[in-house]
């Protein structure tokens, strides 16, 4: 029992990385129907952003997480300036995005590894609260509660922001009908700008929580252990709707762990992504997707 | 042309080496013995990569100070993967014309890239290829890393008598071929012991969360953990384990052997033992001027990667300087000539201590350890008498 409870936490630990991750992936999505590959390397990145602001500036965890994930944000409007705006602008298909993010992807783990080298970094020891709670033979982390907080908290405020402010709504359109939102003058590539920005900043809190969690893991290669389950989680959870998001992400990350300790290790991503294939056989649209009617 | 270049080149030798030396190595070879270095720099191996690199090119520098034979060493990154090192091995054996090859990193890219050596009969040392198998690759293919075949039983029995071992758990990542072979001659040599494996458990190359295995490893109550791993995972790994509270010493393969793992890991790496082909504090006369020098040059402590590369690149000169070539020879017979004369290496003085290439062109290296992780230091292991 002690062993499935502890199982558990590391599963909704290693569940809220991959939703943290799948959270901003999946909004570019939902808004623009772009599958952004290069969201885990803007991940490594926003990891490797915080590394500099510990150890050449001596900030503090707080001003690392705002400053990576500003970082990151300002980053992913330069990468829809250069890279996915052409394309709008000459109106190529969805494949030519996905193509295109796989470029960015490229590009931005090599330029990762010529300005911070490859070998994987730990934060400097003090600027992570490593504070470990046990009892019962369990162990959970400060770092794992705070993961998971952090992680509730941005699906609530995204939610809030997509429902009730004038920006959300104006997203919301845009991923309706980008025409018809134009034609109603909602500033249509504002609106992407906004959503690369936000898609990118939680990118970066991604990668520097991640970077905590998982000492001695930041490296500019560290997203991809996170871009193909991330686009499960998501594919799981619902495309485009960040509640499924959360939700996929904690399902596989349970999945995960649950099946390392009760079935073998080695068939760990075998049965995620089986898990994956029959729920996508029972509900096409993912376990929180809804169809979108389209027939206007 | 070739006159005018060499009188050029030798202007230059006499003035950067205005002793004899410099006129002992012109009048030698006409010509440098070009060697290719396949190294992988970037990528996630970057952590062997780097003191290999290092190793090699102070050696080959020492070694075209001394002038016995002149060497020019072409140095490419081959990355962590397959395809790289066959990239790699391709462009040296045919664009670049090298005479020999020193690498690939690992000894999954061993596997891949060495075939195509072999069949242009080009010799290969590696310097860091611990994986089962690697000679056999074929006929020109030598190393003189000591196989974990031969460290491993080593480290389980000094761990054995250590630790009075009886029953562990068992991790492995078995998505790459040298941490599979390495648990297949851990798991050997436990069952010889007669040491009980409570559990056997997989991650793959590139995982960053081991909490499940370490979870499922600490409920089979072992009293050591076995760990055939590279470092990057082996480091995430040992940080994981003691936050989730696992106090049993770790007993890792070769991977492990790298010092930048007790600077990552720090407390967590305390008490780590692992089999090593060489230790810091070795007194030979080679060793000392290895380690002296390579710190002056790099600023940081050698390891035994360093070590074994520095090995590799003297056993390779030493090769040309006994095939007696001027540098002016087809490539063919340079390729054929240093291949026989490795051959006839024995007992040959290194910072692994005096070593040389069985029948089977494995290394033949009398003396290896058993380290131990102490006061963030490897020092050497030694059973209780």
């Amino acid at each position: 029992m002690t062993v499935f409870l502890q199982q558990l936490i590391n599963g909704i630990s290693l569940g809220s990385v991959y939703a943290l991750f799948a959270l901003g992936f999946t909004l570019i999505f939902g808004v623009l129907e772009i599958i952004n590959l290069a969201h885990a390397a803007i991940l490594a990145v926003g990891a490797l952003l915080a590394y500099t602001l510990f150890t050449s500036l001596g900030a503090g965890l707080v001003i690392a997480l705002l400053g990576a994930s500003i970082g990151t944000g300002v980053l992913g409007i330069v990468i829809d300036v250069v890279a996915f705006r052409p394309l709008r602008a000459r109106r190529a298909g969805r494949l030519a995005s996905l193509i295109t993010s796989i470029g960015v992807a490229l590009i931005l783990v090599n330029l990762a590894q010529i300005l911070w080298g490859s070998e994987p970094l730990s934060y400097p020891p003090g600027t992570v609260p490593l504070r470990f709670f046990t009892g019962g033979g369990l162990t959970v982390s400060l770092l794992q509660i705070l993961v998971l907080a952090i992680t509730i908290l941005l699906l609530i405020g995204l939610r809030f922001l997509l429902i009730r402010t004038k920006v959300g709504v104006a997203m919301r359109a845009v991923a309706e009908s980008p025409a018809t939102a134009t034609l109603l003058g909602i500033p249509f590539d504002r609106v992407v700008v906004f959503t690369f920005f936000l898609s990118s900043a939680l990118g970066g809190v991604a990668g520097v929580l991640i970077g905590m969690l998982l000492q001695g893991s930041v490296s500019p290669f560290m997203g991809n252990a996170y871009g193909l389950k991330g686009l499960a989680a998501i594919i799981l959870g619902g495309m485009g709707d960040i509640g499924g998001a959360v939700l996929g992400g904690l399902v596989m990350g349970i999945g995960e762990i649950m099946i390392v300790q009760y079935l073998n290790s080695s068939y760990r991503d075998g049965v995620a992504f089986g898990l994956l294939f029959l729920v996508l056989i029972v509900r096409p649209t993912g376990l929180l997707g809804r169809q979108r009617s389209r027939e206007a | 042309m070739w006159t005018r270049v060499w009188v050029s080149v030798l202007a230059l030798t006499m003035l950067s080496h205005p002793g004899l030396a410099g006129r002992a190595a012109w009048a030698a070879q006409s010509r440098p013995v070009k060697v290719g270095l396949a190294v992988g720099i970037t990528g996630d191996i970057s952590v062997y990569g780097e003191p290999i690199r290092n190793g090699f090119l102070l050696a080959f520098k020492q070694i075209n100070e001394r002038g016995a034979v002149r060497i020019d060493p072409i140095l490419e990154d081959t990355g962590g993967g397959r395809d790289g090192a066959i990239n790699v091995f391709q462009k040296f054996i045919q664009r670049d014309q090298v005479a020999a090859i020193l690498g690939p990193v690992l000894s999954s890219q061993a596997f891949g890239a060495d075939p195509l050596a072999v069949q242009a009969g080009v010799p290969v040392v590696g310097v860091s290829n611990t994986a089962k198998g690697i000679p056999e690759i074929g006929a020109t293919v030598f190393r003189v890393s000591a196989p974990e075949v031969l460290q491993i039983p080593k480290s389980v029995a000094v761990a054995k008598q250590v630790l009075n071992l009886q029953r562990v758990a068992v991790l492995y990542d078995n998505a790459d071929d040298f941490t599979v072979s390495g648990y297949r001659t851990f798991a050997d040599e436990l069952q010889k012991n007669g040491i009980q494996v409570a559990d056997t458990i997989t991650f793959a190359r590139g995982d960053s969360d081991f909490s499940a295995q370490l979870t499922k490893a600490k409920a089979a109550g072992p009293q050591a953990i076995v760990v055939s791993a590279l470092a990057r995972e082996g480091t995430l790994l040992l940080i994981q384990a003691r936050n989730l509270g696992i106090t049993v010493p770790f007993i890792g393969g070769n991977g492990f052997n790298d010092t930048n793992i007790i600077t990552r890991a720090g407390a967590a790496a305390e008490g780590l033992i692992v089999g090593t082909a060489w230790v810091p504090s070795a007194p030979t006369a080679v060793n000392l001027r290895f380690y002296d020098s390579y710190r002056d040059q790099y600023k940081k402590e050698p390891n035994q990667f360093a070590a074994q590369a520095y090995a590799g690149a003297q056993v390779v000169a030493e090769a040309v300087r006994r095939a007696g070539l001027t540098g002016a020879e087809d490539i063919g017979t340079q390729r054929s000539k240093i291949a026989e004369a490795l051959t006839t290496i024995k007992s040959f003085e290194t910072p692994l201590g005096r070593i040389g290439f069985t029948a089977t062109r494995d290394v033949d290296q009398p003396r290896t350890y058993v380290a131990v992780v102490r006061g963030g230091r490897f020092i050497e292991l030694n059973p209780p008498k």
